[in-house]
């Protein structure tokens, strides 16, 4: 990066979050500060909500997981649409019913207070390490490839987006959303010209769609019905159906987004997301298979994460990982001429040299990544690490000029900050409304809950910057945000399916129910190997195993009082 | 006898999609034709 490329990432970051601490200062009483002024269009709640469930993890990671694994990850959205659906004509007429600031007072109001701070409790710690991982992700990839130190990375994209959240509540993080994700779009459509524009010459349209499709990648859709593949058509509609339930219909950092709006402009600020995010995550995924075929005819580096790989081979293992380097540069080489042949077959309409040569691809691609697969191994002997996360931005920072290569990693921090800023904005308000007003001052004035929002709301930052500062992380990024959330969503979606649909069953039954089902998909996580049990099958059985407790156990219990909602 | 008139909250805003129900089967269509275009591009490619 060159002074142009600080110039642009520092103005528009610092400019965005100047602007949504300027715009919201001093006109908040307690309930705007949490809840938004209740005037917010649809339009901004869409963006909102989309803004916040795509962190720096999406853009940064996603374009790897289509590199490495094809459209495939698609499917993970298939359930939103219906989850959305269910979240605008059930849950949404009842939040706002009952005028709720954050989802767990309804359970306060359905159930008991135990009840409550369960779905509170639960909220608070998955949603703080998920706050952590939302700043840490871009960071340690960023800090990496561009040699900043991680703990200043970490601690200043931290405390930017701490300030202007705790300065200005939910109207700052709606007003510095929109502009946050403007520049996102625009540093994804940037990136996505110059790939088509850099694609090797003489290669069409149909000819990158046929090597990215012989190759696997264009895989959109499986129908396997084997639970152990994370990524099939049956999970995304089943399994991520509830997962997304959850997340956008119990998970207070979402709620909180379509809140600010009437019942109307919270709708259709949903149905926007229904309709969108699917084409969203294709174009994401889409832009790592043209990663693919470019780096098919162009040498890559045979480990992207090249620090890593230089780190390794600093402690004594120069000689082996300099042979894994030659081998890979012959066998990508024979590669090129393998498929310029199929290619060049193809352009001549050779039908039968255009099968041969496609033969000898895909043998030659064969090796190709068995020789990636040992310098993964090379890195790391238990295969641990992945370096898909390091993909795009060796791109970016490879091909990109100077001025684009600051608006793109403008668009990561953009991304990041957007994320976290609702996420800090909803771990205050949770903690204020449903902890530590009713359990320790029930009584106090707005203007004392006001200052002990935004106490929170920094104290909340602290942490997840503290937590960033401890992370270490195995997994790809978006896979491990996705499986936090898998551990602990069950328990909080079940909490709000049984207040909805089993009016008889009462705060203890349900309670004893989420516990039990929290211990369940532990046990199912830390036993069960994934490739048996993918993750996002823990929602489908915990919330299955609360209800069932829930139902098993009320008719030992005294009959539950008659409670509205 | 006359229909009741529609509440605020029932009103979608859209000429086209008038009830809420409309405006979820319009989402749900557009979320069949995104599987039917994967799916295309799945079979066609493979």
């Amino acid at each position: 990066m060159n002074g142009l490329d600080y110039v642009i990432l520092l103005v528009t970051i610092l400019g965005i979050a100047a602007y949504g601490a300027w715009h919201t200062r001093g006109r908040h009483t307690y309930k705007t500060y949490l809840k938004g002024s209740g005037d917010t269009p649809w339009f901004v709640i869409g963006i909102s909500v989309m803004a916040t469930q795509a962190s720096a993890v999406t853009f940064l990671s996603t374009p790897g997981q289509g590199y490495q694994g094809g459209l495939g990850f698609v499917q993970f959205y298939f359930g939103m649409p219906i989850a959305l659906i269910i979240i605008a004509a059930v849950f949404l007429p009842i939040y706002q019913k009952l005028n709720v600031i954050t989802a767990y007072e309804y359970l306060g109001q359905r159930f008991d207070l135990k009840t409550r701070l369960l779905g509170a409790a639960v909220f608070l710690l998955q949603r703080a390490l998920g706050a952590a991982l939302t700043i840490y992700a871009p960071a340690i990839v960023l800090s990496k490839v561009l040699d900043w130190p991680l703990t200043a990375t970490i601690i200043g994209s931290g405390v930017i987006v701490v300030i202007y959240t705790a300065i200005g509540g939910s109207d700052a993080v709606n007003a510095t959303q929109k502009y946050q994700f403007a520049v996102i779009f625009a540093g994804m459509i940037a990136a996505f010209v110059i790939l088509v524009v850099n694609l090797p010459r003489g290669l069409t349209l149909s000819d990158t769609l046929t090597i990215a499709g012989s190759m696997h990648k264009l895989q959109a859709i499986d129908f396997s019905p084997d639970p152990g593949k994370r990524y099939t058509f049956w999970s995304g509609i089943f399994a991520a159906t509830f997962l997304m339930l959850t997340y956008f219909g119990t998970d207070q950092s979402q709620v909180q987004r379509y809140l600010t709006g009437s019942i109307r402009e919270s709708r259709l600020g949903l149905m926007f997301n229904a309709v969108f995010k699917i084409p969203m995550q294709f174009f994401i995924l889409a832009i790592g298979v043209l990663l693919f075929v470019t780096y098919q005819f162009e040498r890559p580096p045979v480990y992207f994460d090249q620090v890593a790989w230089h780190e390794r081979a600093a402690q004594g293992d120069a000689h082996e990982l300099h042979e894994i380097d030659s081998r890979f540069t012959a066998a990508h080489e024979k590669q090129k001429q393998e498929l310029d042949a199929w290619v060049n077959a193809r352009h001549a309409g050779n039908t039968a040299a255009a099968s041969a040569a496609r033969s000898a691809a895909l043998e030659a691609h064969a090796e190709v990544e068995s020789i990636r697969k040992e310098a993964r191994l090379a890195v790391d002997p238990h295969d641990k690490r992945n370096d898909v996360d390091y993909i795009f931005i060796t791109y970016i920072l490879d091909h990109f000029p100077h001025g684009l290569i600051g608006l793109l990693v403008a668009t990561f921090f953009a991304a990041a900050l957007s994320a976290k800023s609702a996420e800090l904005n909803a771990l205050g308000s949770a903690t204020t409304v449903d902890i530590y007003k009713p359990v320790f001052k029930p009584s106090a004035d707005d203007r004392h809950y006001l200052r002990a929002s935004k106490a929170f709301t920094i104290l909340w930052g602290c942490t997840s910057i503290t937590f960033a500062l401890c992370l270490s992380l195995a997994e790809n990024l978006i896979q491990a945000v996705n499986i936090v959330g898998s551990i602990f969503y069950p328990v909080m979606l079940s909490l709000f399916v049984v207040g909805f649909f089993l009016r008889r069953i009462g705060g203890t039954a349900v309670f004893c129910g989420g516990l039990v089902a929290q211990a369940v998909v532990l046990v199912l996580f830390f036993t069960v190997p994934d490739n048996r049990l993918s993750y996002p099958w823990y929602n489908v059985i915990g919330c299955a195993v609360c209800i069932c407790v829930s139902v098993l156990l009320q008719p030992m219990l005294k009959p539950a009082p008659a409670r509205t909602a | 006898m006359t229909p009741e008139p529609a509440r605020e909250e029932d009103k979608t805003g859209f000429p086209g999609l008038r009830t809420w129900r409309r405006v979820y089967v319009f989402v749900l269509i557009t979320f069949a034709i995104w599987i039917a275009l994967l799916l295309a591009l799945t079979r066609v490619y493979s």
